[in-house]
């Protein structure tokens, strides 16, 4: 076809590419998954996939990891603006980490190589991953009591680091010499970059079919379709400002210090400003958010609001905007640390853009949820194979209930989507017995719908030694549940040495600056530690329960007969060996 | 907006200036190569592009431009 005369598709080819596209990036994905050497790829999924155009827009997007689904709009628009698209050569690969280059935090690395077709540039393909170990203060690079990027691990800027083809070895060396696990790295790295060409195989089948302009227009239209999708959605909302704040109970450095999460949220017409001036300024430790981290909350929360089947790329992103003063809490600037922004505050940062929104669109949000990856560090020399190992483990926190549902149990909070690790793969990689796994005791805030639970995790060191970090947070405050929910319970952090019998927090214990956000304590064979997750609030009035949910909820051990009593005032009874609701009774109750 | 006040600015980029970055004074994003430079009522300000100088004026000013000694009614 002519160039020149190119047109898009029609409106049933843009659906036939975009599922492509889509399934594209989820190959993309697959890959990484199956050929990773870490746990938090393989089993966690901490990562996304995307395919951009040459003019450095986002035409295609995998759900994998929606912590990344800011970031990797700026990681690699901003990347191609430094670098230049001209400095791209076919087979090059550029890498970085840098979280004041759009990155979401150190541990996360951004891939990206650009995808030729008869000489033309089309685009690029990109993904961006955690890596669990970066090498820097703390093993796991969750250096919780940093006070600058540079204790946080290797930064790097955009680099080549396949040059053409060629890896470029001198700055291969560099990079893992400089992290404690490099075999892993080498794995993880080449996983990335491995998907990468997955795409690029893929690409090239595209554009074959339908050649370099008609695919490059069609992107620009499936981009214009997301906009006007997303554009009417807007359009839905009423017009007005809606505000809510929540706070972070402490950094890491200064145990007393609270930071403040505030939006302003404006909705004028079909524009939507989230304006985040109200917020803290930025913290000493590493609770501060990149830029990166906040849009990736901002657009996370508003694509859970929205309708699921606006195609995912630089169009729907369009009519909103991000407002976050460099030098806040929300987005750190140079050189203040930020490895737990991600992990612990972009969760954060959705809760407080529901509560905003609760009055406007009350059937769609959420009460807060736990909203704590409970980030547990840890790593030394296994005892069985004498190599350095190091992991990345988050746990499960009780989601926020809402209009129709209770929320779901010890789950990756918003920011993740991680799956679980199995205890199985746990006890087998890692010199750690876990010795409980369950439902933390009525953690979810009571209320018509239920918030759901947190877990507690007990485990035992089964090496000489481990070292550990942590970054926690809402073990001082509670999720907060909304139009008469309860709130869920905080978690908490404790620790048992060998040959004793109390639990104790890590403050007491080794006297860390904070309870939850630590790094590179030491424990030994024999020494316990017990991750409790916080529980999500509740929605609406308790005493609007359906009583036959309360006595299922009695039946499944989540709460007591006198919670049943005294919170949602059912009367139960035995019934042919069952806890059933005894309606007579329960009526008399909630009379009262 | 004064047209007469605008100028593009390019970073420095030697080597060794690897944290020479600024940040868009409307949005807060990071400017990696160059930045659109503003003066308004004798003070500079920085922006990604004309459409955040646009919304900088439209939004922000009239909103915050007082917390910093600012007339938020020019344009």
């Amino acid at each position: 076809m002519n160039q020149a005369t190119a047109s898009p598709l029609d409106s049933v080819g843009l659906t036939v590419l975009n599922n492509f596209l889509v399934n594209t990036c989820r190959e993309m994905g697959v890959a990484m998954m199956k050929t990773a050497y870490s746990s938090i790829f393989n089993e966690g999924l901490d990562f996304s996939c995307v395919i951009f155009d040459r003019d450095g827009e986002m035409v295609s997007y995998a759900e994998f990891c929606p912590a990344q689904i800011g970031a990797i709009l700026y990681t690699v628009k901003w990347t191609l603006d430094e670098l230049g698209v001209d400095s791209f050569k076919p087979g090059d690969v550029v890498m970085h980490n840098d979280p004041y280059r759009g990155g979401c935090h150190m541990p996360e690395h951004t891939v990206i190589k650009p995808v030729f077709f008869g000489g033309e540039l089309y685009g690029f393909v990109a993904n961006i991953a955690h890596v669990t170990e970066i090498g820097g203060k703390a093993v796991g690079g969750f250096s919780a009591d940093a006070k600058e990027v540079y204790q946080e691990g290797l930064r790097l800027p955009p680099v080549k680091i396949i040059d053409q083809g060629r890896h470029v070895e001198d700055l291969w060396k560099i990079i893992l010499t400089n992290h404690r696990t490099p075999l892993t790295s080498w794995g993880d790295f080449h996983a990335m970059i491995g998907s990468l060409a997955v795409a690029e195989r893929r690409l090239h089948r595209a554009l074959e079919r339908y050649g370099l302009e008609t695919l490059l227009r069609s992107g620009k239209s499936l981009m214009d379709y997301a906009e006007q999708r997303m554009r009417a959605e807007i359009r839905e909302l009423p017009n007005g400002e809606y505000q809510f704040e929540d706070w972070i109970e402490n950094d890491g450095v200064d145990p007393s210090a609270r930071y403040r999460i505030h939006c302003l949220i404006t909705v004028r017409d079909d524009e939507i400003f989230f304006d985040y001036s109200g917020s803290s300024p930025q913290a000493r430790g590493p609770c501060n958010c990149t830029y990166g981290v906040t849009a990736s909350a901002t657009f996370n929360a508003m694509l859970n609001l929205t309708d699921r089947t606006i195609p995912r790329n630089s169009g729907c992103y369009r009519p909103i905007r991000v407002i976050a003063p460099s030098g806040s809490v929300l987005n750190v600037a140079h050189p203040g640390p930020s490895v737990g922004g991600n992990s612990e505050i972009h969760e954060r940062i959705v809760d407080v853009l529901f509560g905003a929104l609760s009055s406007a669109v009350p059937d769609r949000v959420a009460a807060a949820a736990g909203a704590s990856s409970c980030n547990f560090l840890f790593g030394g020399k296994h005892p069985l194979t004498g190599e350095f190992y190091a992991n990345y483990h988050i746990e499960g926190s009780g989601w926020g209930a809402t209009l129709n549902g209770d929320g779901n149990h010890t789950q990756c909070p918003i920011n993740g989507n991680c799956r679980n690790t199995p205890v199985e793969v746990f006890e087998t990689r890692y010199p750690w017995v876990v010795e409980e796994y369950s439902l933390a005791p009525d953690s979810g805030g009571h209320g018509r719908t239920r918030g759901g639970y947190g877990c507690v995790r007990v485990l035992r060191v089964e090496a000489p030694e481990i070292t550990v970090s942590s970054f926690m947070d809402r073990h001082a405050t509670r999720a907060w549940g909304l139009f008469g929910g309860e709130p869920g319970k905080s978690g908490s952090l404790l620790v048992m040495l060998a040959g004793e019998t109390k639990w104790q927090t890590f403050l007491d214990a080794f006297g860390t600056n904070s309870p939850n956000k630590f790094a590179d304590i030491q424990l030994h064979r024999g020494d316990r530690v017990m991750i409790v997750s916080p529980g999500g609030g509740g929605y609406g009035p308790p005493l609007e329960r359906d009583p036959v949910l309360v006595a299922e909820d009695v039946r499944e051990r989540l709460y007591s007969e006198a919670v049943a009593g005294d919170v949602y005032r059912v009367a139960l009874k035995t019934k042919h060996g069952q806890i059933a609701v005894d309606e007579a009774a329960t009526r008399e109750l909630r009379a009262r | 907006m004064a047209e007469q006040n605008r100028q593009w600015v390019e970073l420095p980029a030697q080597l060794y200036s690897t944290d020479a970055t600024c940040n868009c004074d409307f949005c807060g994003k990071r400017v990696s190569r160059r930045y659109l430079r503003i003066s308004e009522q004798g003070r500079n300000f920085r922006f990604c592009n004309e459409d955040c100088l646009t919304l900088w004026y439209d939004y922000w000013l009239p909103r915050y431009g007082a917390t910093i000694g600012l007339n938020g009614a020019t344009s």
